[in-house]
């Protein structure tokens, strides 16, 4: 009993009982995690009106809990969208968080159904080079209009997961989801590099893709990265997504009438009447084709120079076969040709009627997708549809961008990684305690060496949460390896006191003075040995490195230190 | 075992030879590998590039067999190289891996497995590529790394013992462990990884751990004069250290499913085990030399 009171009259033990209790707290074990966290919340949705905002760290602890819906319990994801699935307009919505009550009011959500065509006649001054004044020209202009119809309510702006039970987050390979690691094709500058990595992200989200990470990281060769981390399923797309540039064109011979450099591209239709799919049919190797067809609204700007450039151009009123075509027939005898990355996706013939017309300003855009069945065919063309939705409305990507590295891992994987993982460590340290049991055969020094290892485990869990790193597998080794090392140190330690070395001849201090010794020099050695991976490989095994350095650091100078005073008391007499 | 001891306390001259001809020969097998094969080191597809497919093994048949069929059946598919391996947790094969260098249709290559195993895309267990570029340059810069760290590790060393004799056996100690850990990795037939880099790295610093004892032992005892008495201290506690991780990396090997972990896992249990040779002989042998001459 009474070593007992000197044991907690170290300070060594008391510091090793704050950073425990800093562990606890950082990894906040919820034995009943309930409700769902706010990952993000959409710009202008009701729930940023309504005075939600957006996590200011991506830190689990950081992050608001949605605990009801309606004075219902939200237990999970699955609670959470039906809770929000049957919502009428003008509904209000009271959602309680862990901080705060919040009362949403459900947006009414508006497709384009169609289009009412209007044609006017306008009068336009135009300088005219035959008698070298202005004139006015009378011209027909037909605009389209969009007409909008009551389609249910939009999405009320939060990006949602289930409430994990530890605040320890899980990386890539062990939570599921893709990994990419892209990489100019030439060197650009920081700044070049951020408006890439901003077009990227805004791509990705253009998908529907929720919670989806994209940072630059550079390695020891000075190589510059992006790496995109979307949580749950990716798919081909993704790939697809990135590795277009996304340069847009519009030509006339070699004439450019648009370009989406120039911001010609002002509205990309997504939806409704000028967003569709025109037709499907079977193929002759028995699959099925589908069009679609979409419209994009041109600038004042680029309507003006496709009106200077087919100005010029001659009206062909005869067809190759020699028959005379009626006026609503002709068309001018050069096209207008749509490339993306250089490549023609579109050839259109120009009615005669636009000839000069200076305020076209809508063009549609059209492409295939294709499938073993009609309903795959369609689901495929409405892919193909949305990705060139979204290049055309994002950008271009003014380099060439190459997929270095893809990793995609389903939740079931990473699910059976983890509990693997959690036996691994259980196993290890159980290995270790039948060792050290039959070296020593006491009870006395193995159990505070289980103590310090379980010790070490948390503080390095908790300090991982607190710098907010993610624990992968690489990591989990990195941890195991600390552990080790751990293990070693404290073999020096017992070694050193229960040596029959004379201990009035040399005396506590001096043995301790000496292990420590050994205990640091192996110390430093470790952690210059893995500076350099921090950096390497684009940070890809980082997490090795990270949880290696922290877990011998936290060892030399909080667990070791406490063991060392342990066993001094219980082995003291 | 008196005789293993007189041998070990009085030839420990000659016994030095076994570390250095073991030494001799594996830069012998590593240069050989680097003149057959242009590389020091088989690389695997995470430094080499290359598209890989990891699917679920739930059928009774044998996986081997089914990973040869599985494999002639893609090679005749996609008349190009594709390499399958079986990948075993607690014995038993659980999923198997298919691997292509080349990666420029993903899409067909998917097809062809759903077409031949049945399994569809969704229950992939993960897939990946990898660009060689990426492969090279991060063999290339962890390569450097692992000469910068060994520097700096052996200037940490330098500086710590402020003794040029015992600081140089703890740095060739280190050298040895790598070097031939590095043959006997290639000699048994495994592919450096990322991975395996990785804990190339640690085992710089892991390996010292048991020379730093060593020699702190030896060299900072005040009372004992002994030499072979304090070497035995130290060899007690530094087996104890290596047996506890030998034992608690062999688990983890067998325990885990994670072929990342298994890699980092056998190169640290090779590494380890060498080291017990190279400190308990070569750096012990050294460390008498010393003292005798400072007689």
């Amino acid at each position: 009993m009474s070593k007992i009171k000197t044991l907690f009259k170290s300070w060594k033990i008391w510091l090793l009982i704050v950073f425990l209790i800093f562990a606890i707290v950082q990894i906040s074990p919820r034995f009943n995690s309930q409700g769902v966290l706010v990952l993000s919340v959409e710009e202008n949705s009701s729930a940023m009106l309504a005075g939600m905002g957006n996590p200011l760290s991506d830190k689990y602890s950081k992050l608001e809990q949605v605990l009801e819906i309606d004075d219902i319990p939200i237990i999970d994801e699955q609670d959470y969208y039906a809770q929000l699935a049957d919502i009428q307009v003008d509904d209000v919505i009271k959602i309680k968080t862990d901080k705060d009550v919040y009362f949403l009011e459900a947006q009414p959500n508006y497709i384009i159904v169609n289009y009412t065509n209007v044609t006017s006649e306008e009068i336009f001054e135009e300088f005219d080079n035959l008698t070298n004044s202005t004139i006015n020209i009378t011209r027909n202009i037909t605009k389209s209009i969009p007409n909008r119809e009551l389609n249910g309510t939009k999405d009320v702006g939060l990006v949602v997961m289930k409430t994990p039970s530890t605040n320890v987050k899980k990386g890539l390979d062990i939570s599921g989801g893709a990994r990419l690691l892209v990489k100019p094709e030439s060197p650009v500058d920081e700044e070049t590099m951020e408006m890439i990595r901003t077009n990227l992200d805004n791509r990705l989200n253009g998908l529907g893709l929720k919670d989806v990470d994209v940072r630059t990281v550079n390695d020891l060769l000075k190589n510059q990265y992006i790496m995109i981390t979307i949580a749950g399923k990716s798919n081909q797309d993704v790939l697809d997504l990135v590795e277009n540039q996304g340069k847009f064109e519009a030509k006339i011979g070699d004439n450019i009438v648009y370009s989406g450099d120039n911001n010609d591209i002002i509205n990309v239709c997504r939806t409704g009447d000028c967003a569709y799919i025109e037709g499907c049919y079977q193929t002759q190797d028995e699959n099925y084709l589908c069009r679609f067809r979409f419209a994009i609204t041109i600038s004042d700007n680029g309507a003006a120079r496709f009106g200077e450039l087919t100005n010029d151009l001659d009206v062909v009123s005869v067809d190759d076969f020699g028959n005379v075509l009626d006026a609503n027939e002709r068309y001018l005898d050069s096209k207008l040709e749509l490339l993306l990355d250089d490549e023609v996706i579109e050839a259109l013939n120009i009615q005669a009627s636009l000839k000069g017309n200076r305020y076209a300003n809508q063009v549609s855009i059209s492409g295939s997708g294709s499938g073993k069945t009609i309903e795959l065919a369609k689901e495929d063309t409405l892919n193909e549809m949305l990705k060139l939705q979204t290049i055309l409305s994002t950008g271009s990507i003014p380099v060439k961008l190459e997929i270095v590295n893809y990793e995609e891992v389903s939740s079931v994987l990473g699910d059976e990684f983890l509990t693997n993982a959690l036996y691994v460590g259980l196993f290890a340290i159980l290995t270790v305690a039948l060792i050290v049991s039959l070296r020593y055969r006491s009870f006395k020094i193995t159990l505070p060496m289980i103590i310090t290892m379980l010790s070490e485990l948390l503080i390095l869990l908790g300090f991982a949460v607190f710098m907010n790193w993610q624990i992968d597998l690489v990591a989990i080794a990195g941890i195991i390896v600390a552990i080790g090392t751990g293990v070693d140190d404290q073999i020096v330690i017992t070694d050193e006191i229960v040596s029959k070395e004379d201990i009035v001849a040399i005396g506590w201090k001096e043995k301790m003075k000496r292990a420590f010794f050994i205990i640091f020099g192996s110390y430093l050695t470790t952690i210059v040995a893995m500076f350099p991976l921090l950096i390497a490989g684009a940070g890809l095994i980082k997490g090795f490195a990270l949880t290696t350095m922290a877990g011998v650091t936290i060892g030399v100078l909080i667990t070791r230190q406490a063991f060392a005073a342990m066993v001094e008391v219980i082995l003291k007499d | 075992m008196t005789k293993i001891k007189q041998i070990y306390e009085k030839k420990y001259r000659l016994l030095l030879w076994i570390p250095i001809i073991l030494f001799v020969l594996s830069i012998a097998q590593i240069g050989y590998q680097q003149y057959t094969t242009g590389s020091f080191a088989e690389k695997d597809l995470s430094l080499k590039g290359g598209y890989f497919v990891k699917i679920p093994y739930e059928l009774d048949q044998d996986a081997n067999q089914y990973a040869v069929d599985l494999e002639a059946k893609l090679i005749e598919k996609l008349n190009r190289d594709v390499e399958v391996t079986t990948i075993t947790t607690l014995g038993r094969v659980d999923a198997i891996q298919i691997e292509t260098e080349i990666f420029d249709d993903v899409g067909t290559i998917n097809q062809h497995i759903v077409d031949i195993t049945g399994i569809k895309q969704e229950q992939f267990l993960s897939q990946g590529i990898v660009n060689a570029s990426l492969g090279e340059s991060f063999f290339k810069e962890t390569f450097r790394a692992i000469v910068i760290a060994f520097i700096v590790m052996a200037i940490v060393v330098f500086v710590y013992f402020r003794n040029f004799g015992p600081s140089m056996a703890i740095v060739t100690a280190a050298l040895f462990d790598i070097v031939m850990t590095m043959a006997v990795f290639n000699l048994m037939g495994y592919k450096l990884s990322t991975a395996a880099i990785s804990a190339f790295l640690m085992l710089i610093g892991y390996s010292v751990d048991t020379d730093i004892l060593l020699s702190t032992k030896v060299l900072k005892q005040k009372k004992s004069t002994d030499i072979n008495e304090n070497i035995y201290a130290a060899m007690r506690t530094g087996l104890t250290m290596t047996i506890t991780t030998i034992g608690a990396l062999t688990v983890a090997f067998f325990v885990a499913n994670s072929f990342v972990i298994q890699q980092i896992m056998t190169v640290l249990l090779i590494g380890l085990t060498i080291d017990i040779m190279n400190t308990w002989i070569m750096n012990v042998s050294i460390l008498r030399m010393y003292l005798e001459r400072k007689k």
